[in-house]
């Protein structure tokens, strides 16, 4: 299990070293609309884009499975936003209680929108076009009117109006994604 | 030990495998053969997981494919090594990490063989280069199977031939079973001990060799055919019969092959 992890991190590292630094850098940002901006470049840069690029066939012939694949991009994106997320804290003096609330609201993020970007390409979709045109539209959806009576606001990945409701619909996209990608199989 | 039943893959609305089911024995050197299209690379990808079919089912070491099994599989698929900045030295690397069974001795043979610039990136290799490197890491991972796609595509003559030597070997001493995908039907026939021969995205003929070239004859037009006989089709200038009678002479590989594809469709440009 931990070879595989290992594997898919020598794969990722040595493929996409450049992007996965710049992005990385940026997620040190303790602004929340700056540092989520960063969590989609790198979603977009891992499994979709694999996906987008017809590589994973190249992995999935070795013993990956889709199910490695799905969970290997999963677990780096969590990794990376939540090491950035806790050295940004300490070395910017953020209170424990104000880094665990940007940290959860960043993981909510990261979830949504690998989920999106995973059923995008998973149907043939861009990796990037189309999860940004969604971006947008959960920016402007959720941000139209009285937040208290939006009810877009509660559910969007980006408003988080309620953090409950926001991780409910993270986890339902990603079990989704989950069924799209390792269940039915990407589209050719 | 390796069995696919009534597999079906569609591509949108293009139906690209058709009911399709084989089995492979252990020990195998199984050849998948067909011409362009056919569905040949379809049937390996799904057999590896790439794909998912639409229907039927697949299993390998009697159970389906899962994590484990994966790690007992090695794969040479047909755009050979693909991360673009990998040297060698990270191939070997990665392999190592991912097959437990990994064999250094093995790999040590084909790099003393073969030279492998292995600080270079293999993107700058050469195809038949890159054919040969994916070659030695699949044999040294000693998996129980190896899919091959157009193994020998790329490489010169004298290499074919000592790739195939190699093959051979790898499945009668280690008893290992291989399945290849390939147009190269006179390596085909050296090496292969059963076959299946895909058309349209349906297995039109499958058998182990010995039992195809007792059961076919190739007789000259025109020669009287027993009753109890079945004429397949035109086998180059002869026609390929099934039968149990001994007339005209036993077929090779290459006349069953063109027997049973010719018989599925006849193209002729310049009759209108």
């Amino acid at each position: 299990m931990l070879n595989k992890f290992e594997g898919y991190l020598l794969k990722e590292f040595s493929e996409k070293a450049g992007r996965l630094a710049v992005f990385s850098l940026g997620l040190f940002i303790p602004v929340y609309p700056v540092r989520i901006i960063f969590i989609f470049l790198t979603i977009v840069s891992l499994l979709p884009l694999d996906i987008h690029n017809k590589k994973i066939t190249a992995l999935l012939a070795l013993p990956f499975t889709r199910n490695d694949l799905f969970f290997n991009s999963y677990f780096l994106l969590i990794i990376l936003t939540t090491i950035t997320e806790i050295i940004s804290s300490a070395w910017f003096n953020i209170n424990y209680y104000s880094a665990g609330v940007f940290l959860t609201g960043s993981l909510i993020f990261a979830t949504a929108y690998y989920s999106i970007a995973v059923i995008c390409t998973s149907f043939g979709l861009d990796n990037f076009g189309i999860p940004f045109l969604i971006f947008l539209a959960d920016l402007i959806i959720g941000g139209v009117g009285n937040m208290n009576i939006n009810p877009f606001s509660y559910i969007s990945p980006i408003h988080q109006k309620n953090i409950f409701t926001a991780l409910g619909t993270a986890v339902v996209l990603l079990i989704i994604a989950f069924y799209v990608f390792v269940k039915k199989g990407v589209k050719k | 030990m390796i069995k696919i039943d009534r597999l079906v893959k569609n591509f949108g609305e293009k139906n690209i495998l058709n009911d399709i089911s084989f089995s492979v024995k252990e020990g195998d050197i199984f050849a998948l053969v067909g011409p362009n299209g056919a569905g040949k690379t379809t049937t390996l990808r799904c057999l590896f997981g790439d794909l998912q079919p639409d229907s039927g089912s697949i299993k390998i070491f009697d159970s389906d494919l899962n994590s484990s099994i994966k790690k007992r599989i090695a794969v040479i698929t047909e755009d050979r090594l693909v991360f673009k900045r990998f040297k060698g030295t990270d191939y070997v690397k990665l392999w190592k990490m991912l097959y437990p069974n990994w064999s250094e001795e093995i790999f040590s043979s084909f790099l003393n063989h073969y030279k492998f610039p292995l600080s270079e990136k293999v993107d700058n290799y050469s195809m038949g280069m890159k054919t040969l490197l994916q070659m030695a890491l699949s044999l040294s991972t000693d998996s129980d199977l190896l899919i091959l796609d157009e193994p020998t595509q790329n490489l010169d003559p004298v290499i074919r031939q000592e790739v195939m030597d190699v093959l051979k070997n790898f499945s009668l001493k280690e008893r290992k079973t291989i399945i290849i995908s390939s147009h190269e039907i006179y390596e085909l026939e050296e090496i292969a001990s059963a076959f299946a021969i895909i058309y349209e995205g349906k297995i039109i003929y499958a058998d182990t060799m010995d039992e195809a070239k007792e059961k076919h004859r190739v007789v000259e037009r025109g020669d009287s055919i027993p009753e109890n006989s079945v004429i397949i089709g035109n086998a180059g200038d002869k026609i390929l019969v099934k039968t149990d009678e001994e007339i005209g002479n036993y077929a090779t590989f290459n006349n069953i092959v063109l027997g049973y594809l010719k018989n599925q469709k006849k193209f002729d440009p310049f009759t209108i």
